[in-house]
């Protein structure tokens, strides 16, 4: 029997997953490629692609719409769950009606990803990668 | 027009003269730009005056009076994270050459460290070379240019990209005339002084090198 916290995670990856999620692949430190649900073995998809997000203009107090990724993605999804300070690579649709057009990103430890293990899923913030 | 605004202007156009396509020069504050904006050699470098003090033992009431300039001159840098992505996107790579490939990533936190840290250096050897010891203006304008501190701000995600910012002080000083805000245009006047028994206009010495 599952308790209502084991419910709300559950139900947080599924009712979600198949309305707001795109396609990511990850690349962990130790060059392992993640592409498919650890769960269930379907393609790896976040919970949560947003793009944009309103922020305020610091110079002058005016709100403003800045290009700003943000991927929740549910930690059941993952069998490696990323360690602060680990350097991941991440490939998710810049134009989410790109869904097979993957764009390269990483996450650093430029910024922490932000979520507990009670919470079911974490959220990082990825910093473009371009070729060197 | 008063000397500090000629004197801001000649900083900024002797950055811009040194450009070459490293970074772009604004020459205001707070101008709003993106992390887009300011990535890589868009780097912005902002010109403005911030500060003046008029010390009255350097003046008169009349003018011309001491000023005692400081110009802030702002740096904003921002960069992505460089990597292999080559390797990374290659479906055939090995675990190991992705490893390797992860692992040579740079963060954008030490790109752009790097990137302002190279941007002070540029702005000093500018501004501190003999040869701008007057600002780009003509001798005697300006004098005391120094650069009397450089200070970096801490590194800001702006979305998916890494912004720092920083800035230094350059302190000069200029001598200011006092002209009134709407200016007093002087009359001229002619006068001729006519010697009433002096027709011919003859008074004065005339020195006659014959004369004993």
């Amino acid at each position: 029997m599952t308790n209502l916290r084991t419910r709300a995670i559950t139900d947080l990856k599924k009712q979600n997953t198949k309305n707001w999620s795109t396609p990511v692949i990850y690349q962990d430190p130790d060059g392992i490629i993640y592409n498919k649900d650890n769960e269930t073995g379907n393609e790896l998809r976040t919970i949560q692609t947003l793009y944009d997000r309103r922020v305020e203009n610091p110079d002058t107090g005016e709100p403003m719409t800045v290009h700003e990724p943000v991927i929740v993605q549910a930690r059941s999804s993952l069998s490696r769950i990323p360690q602060p300070g680990e350097t991941w690579s991440i490939r998710f649709p810049l134009d989410p009606m790109e869904e097979n057009t993957l764009s390269n990103y990483v996450f650093t430890p430029d910024r922490s990803i932000e979520g507990g293990s009670s919470l079911g899923f974490f959220r990082i913030y990825p910093i473009r990668l371009v070729q060197v | 027009m008063m000397k500090f605004r000629t004197i801001k202007e000649s900083v900024k156009t002797l950055f811009a003269n040194s450009a070459a396509g490293r970074y772009t020069v604004a020459g205001s504050q707070k101008q709003t730009k993106s992390a887009e904006e300011v990535i890589d050699n868009n780097r912005l470098i902002q010109v403005y005056y911030s500060r003046g003090s008029f010390p009255k033992s350097g003046g008169s009431p009349r003018g011309p009076n001491d000023h005692e300039i400081t110009i802030k001159i702002g740096f904003t840098v921002s960069k992505a994270a460089t990597g292999d992505i080559a390797t990374l996107n290659n479906p055939n790579a090995t675990a190991l050459q992705i490893q390797t490939a992860i692992a040579n990533i740079a963060n954008a936190s030490d790109l752009a460290d790097a990137s302002i840290d190279e941007l002070f250096d540029i702005a000093y050897q500018i501004i501190m070379d003999a040869r701008n010891i007057d600002l780009g203006l003509s001798e005697g304008i300006v004098s005391s240019r120094w650069i009397t501190e450089i200070q970096k701000d801490d590194p800001l995600p702006r979305g998916e990209l890494l912004v720092i910012t920083g800035s230094c002080n350059l302190t000069c000083k200029t001598s200011e005339d006092v002209t009134g805000e709407t200016p007093v245009i002087a009359t001229a006047i002619s006068t001729d002084f006519s010697i009433k028994d002096d027709l011919g206009d003859n008074a004065g010495v005339i020195v006659n090198p014959t004369d004993p």
